[in-house]
């Protein structure tokens, strides 16, 4: 279907534009108008793509209700992340730090971002599924170093060396995984498309199979920011400019995760469903929640206190992906994306009035800085799974299916990770608004579109905790009957 | 013409070898861009150079040795090599351990390659028993450079050799790659060496100015 295209096509071309036009503020303009347009191409398709996969360019491209619903997510998130931009960087325009270099740099990689990730979404060929994923470690190494300072190029540096090297594995579990399929595919099957490899799954051999989803869980999940392939992470989404970190742990995070989650259903086929994929995946997932239970407890730096719960909620969602929890590892991937994106704008806020990032010298949050202060404490109450937020619910659902599968210790021991990280998380959070107020907090010049960012998705957030729209739960299920490979 | 598949497949291991002994890296560079070169040649020589004479599949092959002939011998090392000159890094600062040590492991990984080619994948009929061996040494080796490279630009070198190392895998397990994602894949590979260049020309740039780019304080930076 043609949509399919001009999904990848706008995109591609915003960032040729945005290459070439003179004005700063133009190309941050650009930036929302493309990721806007973006958002209605997506309409356009997701319901249909839900109902049934549509496929383009040779059944190369395909959407089907996995990616529909990450693809809902990716531009959802990407148009709210654009229009923070504007309003982050419009006061940096004026005042000449955000220069017409630096603009065009910005335009040119968010774009490039936004296309490799919906090329990530659309790629039904394997191979290229890899090539668009190491496109988007290009692009927003790109975006991490955009102000060329000596620590966020080391930063960048460390994201791409560590992400290239992890992906590089991936591509040997790709070409595994491949050369596997080529053995028994038949006729007009080719082994690089996934649908014709979760099809050829059955007569393929198990420990090729087995040694192919090693090095893919490995490769990818270094991109996910699982632990302990997460070290480039922190330095990663703490040194890049707030809009990006906040695409980068909103969306980015859950699309490597995505590509894992693409070969669960291949491997389960493969070895009849004995759950050997969860015996890989529980652990990372249970171990990344653990690492990030003892740096969050030490970090003051907000940013990278946000990027160490990235780990965590990464670690969970590979959890539920292991316990067969298909549709909470959904949920909970949609209600993290939604309160990571908020928790970061609303640092972003909070680090300009008060002129520094570290938890420990902001004080008297919410009354320097009402809004953002309080999309901070109720994005981080949200993100440490307090009711009635989404993640409390998909948090709980993951515990119930787990118990019900009889894993009980793992629950066990991925609640008490999760009541930690609460208790950690929220105490640096907490010091902000009771320490009394420090001269220097500089008032809030916020204006409506400010509250529509922080405060509508927080509301959505409250909303789906406590009530389900039919088409959500559809939507779930759809995706998650993929995952099970039905 | 006729290539033999095996003859590249020890030129690989042994360039790998050369690559592990050396400190200079221009050295290193070259040696990366002849590996690119014989990479270059290896499907013609696992499909025969009678390939060029069939008519649908000469676009393809000519698209795909050509591209891995410009890109991985040509352009990635003439970037290569501008980056270190214009970062002035000519070797790699004292090494932890010495240069016998370093070849020695190196040759202890590919004695280990060969063993595990042998247990996990036995080679099918018609195809090298190098293939494998030879793809995972390769890996192996580029993967000991990234870790082990003190310097920015052996690390950018390592990264090379281990993606080298995959495609000759791929090559044995495949034949040949859809011409997407090879040249998808070349291209990736272009862009990150670039950019990796870019940022090793401005680290040292910044090191030379006295800038001490560990002195990052919490709270510093933009906000």
């Amino acid at each position: 279907m043609i949509v399919l295209w001009l999904l990848l096509a706008l995109p591609v071309a915003g960032g040729v534009v945005a290459a070439m036009i003179p004005s700063p503020r133009a190309v941050l303009l650009l930036c929302v108008i493309g990721a806007l347009a973006e958002v209605v191409l997506a309409a356009l398709v997701v319901p249909a793509a839900l109902d049934a996969p549509v496929f383009a360019g040779g059944r190369q491209l395909m959407l089907d209700a996995l990616s529909a619903y990450h693809l809902g997510l990716v531009v959802v998130v990407f148009a709210f992340s654009s229009v923070f931009a504007l309003r982050y960087f419009g006061p940096l325009v004026q005042d000449g730090t955000f220069s017409r270099g630096t603009a065009r740099r910005f335009g040119a990689a968010w774009f490039g971002f936004l296309a490799s990730m919906v090329m990530v979404l659309l790629a039904n060929n394997v191979g290229l599924l890899w090539v668009a994923m190491e496109t988007t470690t290009l692009a927003s190494a790109l975006l991490v170093c955009l102000e060329f300072d000596p620590p966020s190029v080391k930063a960048s540096w460390t994201y791409m060396m560590i992400c290239s090297v992890g992906i590089a594995l991936a591509l040997l579990g790709t070409f595994l995984l491949c050369g596997e399929a080529r053995n028994v595919t038949t006729g007009t099957e080719s082994p690089f498309l996934w649908t014709d490899l979760v099809r050829a799954a059955p007569r393929m051999r198990p420990g090729g199979v087995k040694l192919a989803f090693l090095f893919l869980l490995v490769g990818y999940g270094t991109k996910a920011g699982l632990a302990p392939m997460h070290t480039w992470l922190p330095d990663a989404h703490g040194q890049a400019p707030t809009p990006v970190s906040a695409v980068l742990s909103g969306v980015l995070l859950n699309c490597a995760m995505y590509a894992i989650s693409r070969f669960v259903p291949v491997v389960d086929a493969v070895t009849g469903g004995d759950g050997w994929a969860s015996t890989l995946l529980v652990p990372f997932g249970l171990v990344s929640i653990l690492v990030a239970v003892a740096f969050i407890a030490h970090e003051r730096d907000l940013k990278r206190l946000l990027a160490y719960c990235s780990i965590e909620h990464t670690g969970i969602i590979a959890l539920a992906l292991g316990l067969g929890a298909m549709p909470a590892a959904l949920f909970h991937t949609l209600g993290h994306s939604i309160a990571k994106m908020v928790a970061f704008f609303s640092v972003g806020f909070l680090a300009r009035q008060h002129g520094t990032r570290d938890s420990q010298a902001i004080s008297g949050m919410l009354r320097v800085s009402p809004l953002a202060g309080m999309g901070l404490l109720l994005a981080v109450l949200a993100l440490a799974g307090a009711p009635p937020f989404s993640l409390f619910m998909s948090e709980l659902w993951v515990a119930i299916e787990g118990v019900e599968q009889g894993h009980t210790a793992v629950v066990v021991a991925f609640l008490l990770g999760v009541a930690v990280i609460a208790v950690v998380l929220l105490r640096p959070v907490l010091g902000m608004v009771w320490r009394p107020v420090a001269k220097g907090g500089r008032a809030a010049g916020l204006g409506w579109i400010d509250w529509l960012l922080v405060a509508a998705p927080l509301a959505v957030l409250g909303l789906l905790g406590l009530w389900m729209p039919a088409l959500l739960t559809d939507a779930l299920n759809k995706a998650a009957a993929i995952l099970r490979g039905g | 013409m006729s290539l033999d598949a095996d003859l590249l497949l020890l030129l690989v291991i042994g360039i790998d070898l050369f690559i592990g002994s050396t400190s200079r890296l221009g050295a290193r560079i070259r040696a990366c861009a002849l590996q690119g070169l014989v990479l270059a040649a290896l499907p013609l020589a696992i499909q025969g150079t009678g390939v060029l004479a069939e008519g649908e599949r000469i676009v393809h092959t000519v698209l795909a040795v050509g591209a891995t002939l410009i890109l991985k011998a040509v352009v990635i090392p003439i970037f290569l090599l501008r980056a270190m000159r214009r970062s002035g890094v000519r070797r790699e600062a004292d090494p932890e351990h010495s240069l016998h040590l370093s070849l020695l492991l190196c040759g202890v990984l590919v004695g280990l390659s060969f063993w595990i080619g042998a247990v996990m994948l036995p080679p099918q009929a018609g195809s090298s028993p190098l293939g494998v061996p030879a793809g995972l040494a390769t890996m192996l080796i580029g993967l000991f450079l990234t870790i082990s490279g003190r310097t920015e630009l052996t690390q950018v070198i390592g990264y090379m050799v281990l993606e080298n190392g995959v495609f000759v895998i791929g090559q044995r397990l495949l034949g040949e790659f859809p011409l997407v994602v090879e040249l998808g894949v070349l291209l990736d590979v272009l862009v990150a060496v670039m950019l990796m260049a870019i940022l090793v020309v401005f680290t040292n740039r910044q090191h030379e100015q006295g800038a001490d780019v560990a002195a990052e304080t919490v709270g510093g930076g933009a906000p």
